[in-house]
């Protein structure tokens, strides 16, 4: 059946607001750690600093934004008007478990390996679901929206090798974050009803 | 253009040969691309522009790890760009898709 009353607008902020979480929270951070230093530090130094940094990296970047960006992830896949969104939004919500759980388990907890396993599987199913999303722009139309991710994927194969794995993992997740905004737009412009079947 | 960043740029050294392989491989897409828009070109709108979105981040990644000079890349990237910018427009779009 159709939903009765589309809300697609108001779940997708939730996408917006998880990036202004992130945003917010890496910012200030960064100003309690003054000895973080992009494309040096690994993002997941924050969470193991010696100052309330690592309080804010933790809770503000990793377990919040992952509730906000679930919520955004399985409403974008109920709002969807096609497949590749749809498994898009299922792909972001297990992302978003694993984000909350790099949040639990900051690199500093035994060896790191578990931290360092959840952040990859993390990153695994981030790229997953920014293809799906990329792809689910594509065929609802939505082609320059589309460019942005494939753009942003090849460029961050060019930031590896030149800069590293530090740096690639500090880009990535901005790309990322892009990409999440762009696909609250795309939620937001998709109209009602398209293809919703709950 | 990429063809004559790799003359202005050649360095005799082993290392170049990645570089220029970047530089042609850029010169190649852009060519390519240019195919499209040809009477009788090959693809529909929506590969063209797949292939300019290929075309830009292949020189974001290479101005990124270094191969290109961040001058002459960022040169063809506002070229890339505009082109985007001319597909955008419903005549080309009509003149692409009416022809593959």
């Amino acid at each position: 059946m159709h939903m009765r009353k589309p809300l697609n607008v108001a779940f997708a902020w939730f996408g917006i607001a998880a990036v202004a979480v992130f945003i917010v929270s890496f910012i200030a951070a960064l100003a309690l750690d003054p000895g973080w230093v992009l494309g040096e530090n690994t993002l997941s130094d924050l969470g193991a600093s010696d100052t309330d940094s690592r309080l804010l990296f933790n809770y503000g970047c990793c377990m919040l934004t992952a509730v906000l960006l679930a919520v955004f992830g399985f409403t974008s896949s109920v709002y969807s008007a096609n497949n590749a969104t749809r498994f898009a939004g299922i792909a972001m919500v297990i992302a978003a478990v694993f984000l909350f759980m790099v949040g639990l388990v900051a690199k500093d907890f035994e060896d790191g390996t578990a931290h360092n396993l959840i952040s990859y599987t993390f990153f695994l199913f981030a790229l997953i679901s920014v293809c799906l999303y990329a792809g689910g722009f594509w065929l609802n139309g939505r082609e320059l929206m589309a460019g942005v991710p494939v753009i942003a994927l090849i460029a961050l194969i060019g930031v590896y090798i030149g800069y590293g794995l530090a740096m690639l993992e500090a880009l990535a997740v901005f790309a990322a974050l892009i990409c999440v905004v762009i696909a609250a737009a795309d939620m937001m412009m998709t109209k009602p009803g398209a293809g919703i079947t709950v | 253009m990429s063809v004559a960043y790799l003359a202005l740029f050649y360095e005799s050294s082993e290392g170049f040969i990645a570089v220029s392989a970047f530089y042609m491989l850029a010169a190649v897409l852009f060519f390519a691309l240019a195919g499209a828009f040809v009477k009788g070109g090959q693809w529909k709108w929506r590969v063209a522009l797949f292939v300019s979105f290929l075309n830009i981040g292949v020189v974001v990644a290479c101005i990124a790890a270094g191969y290109f000079d961040q001058t002459a890349g960022a040169l063809l990237i506002v070229l890339n760009v505009c082109i985007v910018i001319l597909m955008t427009m419903p005549a080309s779009r009509r003149w692409l898709d009416a022809r593959a």
